[in-house]
């Protein structure tokens, strides 16, 4: 059982990251235009021809 | 053999075409010709093969047209007002028309990006934004010009700081929702095993570790994640009305504050899980609710396209291109062919054809001359003017209509002003009642009292009274949407149920304000047929920008005719070397009484008259379907127009309508509708012009057809957002549906409330408990009111 003593604090530095990771998502506006930014990964990129 | 242009998919024009490697591609205009070089020489051929749906023409040929839409890129002071500085650079953004599919936002994406200066291009096809950051001042004009040669349509958007503001909202409340979510479920997940009882009579510090945590999750939900419902609950006190919020913000600092207390004082419970539950699915719903208003907000955006940004003024050193709301009164104007005027001006120098439908509801454009007055709105379809303002852009008769009807469109619903009145009672109610339900409980021990108070606050969370009807209205409004209505005043919608009567106005409402030739006749013999002359007289008319000109478009132009020219009224050009010409008949209509109103037009070999025409715009084909179904529901239907006693009482008669009146001004029609509605109770009006506006304004529901004039949308409280009136017919029956959905989330809310307090009082319901059946009671409110949302009319 001890070992909880460790693993929860740990769980929340993973909860704390998950969070960090979603709300920079949030910020720079990748929950905005899902239709646009689905198809990206069809067009090729011109620059590596 | 006919082909189709390789970039817009119009028919291809016979001898022009882009050659690229060994393949030919068809185009139809040097427009598109040029577009697809374009892409060619960028590299970015790929685009055809990903797009999903054709390009639109660009219009490079319409010198005019370029300047009008390149113009405001080149003034810094007017992009200052757009533009934010960022430390990449200056951030403009900008919105896009002509946006297909998002291989568009590619095209957009790769041929800009590398126009020196630019930092970075975003688009957004769901907006139809584009986000440029840039360094140099000359950027914006490049990558403008570069969009239009590619036939997109570039302007700078209505309300930026408005729209910036949305934008953080919606990104504020998503990350709210996000952080009570995932602490909601962390914190269920520890106070299950503290619920189970895994720790009782074992070691303490398991238990207070996971109180702790519980007390660490559930702090960031509660004061940053429910901060909105604090707010609320702050604002309303202010106010002097307590709201919804005041009890939710009351139970979420009792159980985060009791839970404290508890764990200090070394209580039983903490409930920092239900807490967190607590704002998360009141955030679920807020969040939904939200995201349904932006959708009908953000399609009223796009239509609110009023009146041009820029305008030439002329100073002493020259024209400058300026923007609509510094011009002053006095100030000299010049017009080009198509503009349309920003300001009630007077006409100093030119002749020109002035389109005014927009205000008067008269589809002809009209003649102008030196020391006529023209009003905002109306558009230069012909000619070129010199004109003095008379008043600034704000004070212009349209802007002042649009004030009006802004205001009108700020009303409340009826039922929800009636439920605004009732809430702050019936939170004082709830508060009691938890004081109450302590006072019960006190002799059982403090903890326990507190606890069950805190179940009743949470368990008669006022939310599913509060959400029924908003949400069923909403759930009505994407309804509405989908059938082809835009709903502007939710009271409307509701108001249909009501109705004893419509109102119609003709053209361009019951007709579809598109001339057709509905009878010729050759008048002397030059030895021509009927289909030569009609084709004749298609190819004088073909380049003509007057409405009754695409009447000819059904006839195939007669090649033989070159150099058609567009005169003062009508057109003429040479045929073999002989002058034809078409224009207004001068003579007496030998047949006025078979013919009613119809224009006439007559078309001229030389000096010989050779082809009287009649020209008439026709009833819309579902007209006949759609007045029969109002008149099912019981209402009276009735027409009022500005035309002739003849061609209003045809329709009338066609229509089988129980009334007309010819020959009304916008007054009139007001008046005749204001005494219905005193004689038969509440009426319809539906109208498409700004000479409906004032009774559109009076009626108790009003709708805008599609193709309606701007200001004559802004009045009405619905209207449709595709050509024809077929949406209207299921307009009754959505209204009984979005009521009935009131009416039963409204009965579920009270018995569920009815049936959840009492028990609560008694102390049967835990906290955790309370903050489910909350939950679920608002959930099924919100199922329900989607479900009104999802709904069909019979006929589709």
């Amino acid at each position: 059982m001890a070992i909880i003593i460790l693993l929860i604090p740990l769980a929340l530095v993973f909860l704390g990251l998950a969070l960090w990771a979603l709300f920079w998502a949030i910020n720079r506006g990748q929950f905005e235009d899902l239709e646009h930014q689905a198809w990206r990964v069809v067009f090729e990129d011109r620059d590596r021809d | 053999m006919t082909s189709a242009c390789a970039h817009c998919g119009e028919p291809a024009a016979p001898a022009l075409y882009i050659q690229q490697g060994s393949h030919r591609l068809p185009a139809c205009c040097p427009g598109c010709a040029g577009a697809m070089a374009l892409v060619h020489e960028l590299g970015l051929d790929h685009y055809y093969r990903l797009r999903t749906d054709t390009a639109r023409s660009p219009r490079v040929d319409d010198a005019e047209e370029k300047e009008r839409q390149l113009a405001p890129f080149r003034i810094p002071e007017l992009l200052a007002e757009y533009e934010s500085v960022t430390p990449e650079g200056r951030r403009l953004t900008l919105s896009l028309s002509g946006l297909t599919c998002a291989a568009c936002c590619w095209l957009i994406e790769k041929s800009t990006a590398d126009i020196p200066g630019v930092e970075s291009v975003g688009t957004d096809l769901s907006a139809m934004e584009l986000t440029l950051v840039y360094r140099r001042p000359e950027v914006p004009a490049a990558v403008a010009e570069r969009l239009y040669q590619l036939g997109y349509g570039v302007s700078l958007p209505g309300d930026p700081r408005g729209r910036e503001r949305l934008r953080r909202e919606q990104r504020r409340l998503l990350g709210r929702l996000a952080l009570a979510g995932i602490g909601a479920m962390q914190a269920m997940m520890y106070s299950a095993a503290l619920y189970l009882g895994a720790f009782d009579g074992g070691d303490q510090v398991y238990l207070w570790l996971f109180r702790l945590v519980g007390l660490l999750i559930a702090t960031p939900v509660v004061f940053y994640a429910g901060w909105p419902f604090f707010q609320g609950a702050w604002r309303g006190l202010r106010a002097g009305s307590p709201g919804m919020d005041l009890p939710v913000a009351l139970a979420l600092i009792l159980a985060w504050g009791g839970s404290l207390a508890n764990m200090a004082l070394g209580g039983e419970h903490v409930y920092f899980d239900s807490a967190a539950m607590f704002v998360f699915f009141l955030l679920l719903s807020r969040w939904l609710e939200q995201r349904q208003r932006h959708r009908v907000g953000a399609a009223w955006q796009q239509l609110k396209d009023a009146l041009p940004l820029l305008v030439r003024r002329l100073a002493d050193d020259g024209e400058h291109w300026v923007s609509s709301r510094r011009v002053q009164a006095g100030d000299m104007l010049r017009l080009g062919q198509g503009e349309v005027f920003p300001v009630d001006a007077v006409i100093v120098e030119g002749h020109g054809q002035v389109a005014e439908a927009a205000l008067t509801g008269e589809p002809l454009p009209c003649p102008r001359a030196p020391g006529d007055t023209v009003q905002a709105g109306g558009s230069l379809l012909q000619g070129s003017l010199l004109v003095r303002a008379t008043a600034p852009a704000a004070d212009s008769l349209v802007a002042r209509i649009a004030d009006q009807v802004a205001r009108a469109r700020s009303e409340v619903p009826p039922m929800l002003r009636d439920w605004r009145r009732v809430a702050p009672l019936f939170t004082v109610a709830v508060m009691l009642l938890a004081a109450i339900t302590f006072g019960l409980h006190a002799p059982a021990g403090p903890a326990l009292a507190f606890e069950h108070a805190l179940s009743v606050l949470v368990v008669t969370c006022p939310c599913a009274l509060a959400l029924a009807v908003p949400l069923s209205v909403s759930g009505g409004l994407s309804a509405a949407l989908r059938h082809g209505i835009l709903v502007a005043s939710p009271g409307q919608l509701l108001a249909v149920t009501g109705l004893r009567g419509v109102l119609f106005d003709k053209t361009g409402t019951l007709t579809s304000g598109r001339f057709r030739v509905i009878r010729h006749k050759r008048l002397s013999d030059g030895g021509y047929s009927d289909a030569e002359l009609l084709s004749i007289a298609a190819a004088l008319e073909r380049h003509h920008p007057h409405p009754l000109a695409r009447a000819f478009q059904a006839y195939t132009p007669d090649p033989a005719l070159q150099g058609s020219e567009v005169l003062h009224q009508g057109a003429r050009g040479r045929r073999h070397g002989v002058l034809w010409r078409i224009g207004p008949d001068p003579f007496e209509d030998p047949e006025r009484a078979a013919t009613r109103d119809a224009t006439r037009l007559l078309l001229h070999e030389g000096d010989r008259p050779r082809l009287r025409l009649w020209l008439s715009d026709e009833p819309r084909p579902e007209a006949l379907a759609v007045t029969r179904a109002l008149g099912a529901e019981g209402w009276r239907r009735r027409l009022a127009s500005g035309d002739g006693e003849g061609a209003v009482s045809e329709l009338a008669a066609t229509l089988r309508l129980d009334d007309w009146r010819a020959r009304q001004t916008p007054e009139q029609k007001k008046t005749w509708l204001e005494c219905l509605a005193a004689r038969e109770g509440p009426q319809m009006m539906v109208g498409d012009g700004i000479n409906d506006a004032p009774a559109l304004l009076a009626a108790s529901v009003s709708v805008a057809t599609a193709d309606a004039s701007t200001l004559a949308r802004k009045a009405a409280g619905l209207y449709l957002l595709k050509p024809g009136l077929a949406p209207l017919a299921s307009l009754p029956a959505l209204a009984r549906r979005v009521r009935r959905g009131i009416r039963q989330n409204l009965a579920w809310a009270l018995a569920y409330n009815l049936t959840a307090i009492p028990l609560a009082m008694a102390g049967l319901v835990p906290p955790w408990a309370a903050a489910l059946g909350m939950s679920a009671s608002s959930l099924l409110v919100t199922v329900n009111a989607s479900r009104i949302a999802r709904w069909q009319s019979l006929s589709s």
